[in-house]
């Protein structure tokens, strides 16, 4: 018994620490406590298991996943080409509702407007969205594993149906 | 969570007296079985988490939370001063018990002041 | 050159003092742990000795371990007041 929750001990430390997204992490590190908790009891310690449960497993995994949610950076790469900069009234309009669509998920907006085409950008850079403009016609593209696609989805098939929403892929 | 659901805000409603009976439980109880002040008291402010979850509005006031623990602090080292004087003096004999529960109380309230106060502070005014 | 002498010699005290007063023998703790098991309830009448140990045989301790808990929600406070929200310290 107490082998089985060690072993389960040792693999979800090391899955801790090796995942890719943190909020995996975190949910690792929870089940880590518990898994701890059943071994301080399994050595007749109920009072740290007691406090091992509560303190690890339920108070720091929600603190994390808090403090993931607030200091969320959403990066919005805008595209402009040439002597179009950006700066008229439709292009304005659209990233002020993206930006409304950042707060309401909580994260933080970083707009960065660039000229480099979209290849170099997936290639080369960290981003969540990347929006271009074409004669009038605005595109968004974001990639497959993003955590806010569906709710960009919904957000702009509400807001701004003219926009097509692109899944760019791995 | 901007969008919280009707769901979740429902059943930790349901849920939460429940926690705060256990919590109770394992303060009152704590010279008897497994728990104690410190476990007890983190029981109860993870109350605080589940109210965050159900609607995150914040309804304890930090300056009265600070004076309670503050309070309970004090009268914590007023317990132990009176406690070392009638044990030397044999005023009192025997009666243990009754000093467990009381210390047991004041640590739990301490603890779960302290620990409501990091998680409101953490989740409601920490923005950047 | 000074600083780096200051600092060995206060290290060399350290390990004098900590060498003399270190008495490496299991047997004082199984002592003191029989000791707790043997008398806990018939010292105070409690049925789980870890409460009669940091109540009782520890209170120090104890008292110690709430204050430092205090110190660091205080701590807490002072560093996380620049998000604004209360008026209050």
């Amino acid at each position: 018994m107490i082998q089985v929750a060690l072993v389960l001990v040792i693999l979800a430390a090391l899955a801790a620490v090796q995942t890719r997204y943190l909020r995996h992490g975190v949910i690792y590190l929870g089940l880590f406590s518990l898994g701890i908790a059943f071994v301080y009891l399994l050595y007749n310690a109920p009072d740290v298991a007691l406090a091992e449960a509560i303190i690890g497993s339920t108070l720091s995994t929600v603190l994390f996943i808090v403090a993931l949610q607030k200091y969320k950076i959403f990066t919005i790469y805008y595209r402009v080409s040439g002597e179009d900069a950006g700066q008229d009234a439709a292009s304005q309009s659209v990233i002020k509702s993206l930006e409304k669509f950042c707060t309401k998920q909580e994260l933080e907006a970083q707009i960065i407007y660039t000229t480099e085409p979209i290849a170099d950008i997936v290639e080369n850079h960290q981003f969540s969205i990347i929006m271009n403009k074409q004669n009038m016609q605005y595109d968004v593209f974001i990639h497959e594993n993003n955590y806010k696609i569906d709710a960009l989805k919904t957000y702009l098939s509400q807001e701004l149906p003219s926009i097509n929403v692109k899944i760019l892929e791995d | 969570m901007s969008d919280h659901s009707q769901l979740l805000s429902r059943s930790i409603g349901i849920i939460y007296p429940i926690i705060l009976i256990f919590g109770l439980y394992v303060i009152f109880n704590g010279h008897v079985t497994p728990g104690g002040g410190f476990q007890g008291g983190a029981i109860i402010g993870a109350i605080m988490i589940a109210k965050y979850l159900a609607d995150p509005i914040p309804f304890l006031s930090l300056e009265w939370t600070q004076s309670v623990e503050k309070a309970t602090l004090l009268i914590l080292y007023v317990l132990a001063a009176l406690f070392c004087i009638v044990t030397t003096l044999q005023i009192v004999v025997g009666h243990f018990t009754i000093f467990l529960i009381l210390s047991n109380t004041l640590i739990g309230l301490k603890v779960a002041c302290g620990m409501s106060i990091i998680i409101n502070r953490f989740v409601y005014y920490e923005t950047r | 050159m000074r600083r780096k002498v200051i600092a060995f010699v206060l290290i060399l005290i350290a390990g004098v003092i900590l060498l003399t007063y270190y008495t490496p023998s299991p047997t004082t703790e199984k002592m003191m742990a029989s000791y707790a098991m043997a008398n806990a309830e018939k010292d105070t009448g409690a049925q789980n000795i870890v409460t009669v140990v940091y109540l009782y045989y520890r209170y120090y301790d104890t008292l110690f371990e709430a204050l430092t808990l205090m110190v660091s929600i205080v701590a807490v406070i002072y560093i996380s007041y620049h998000g604004g929200g209360s008026s209050h310290e």
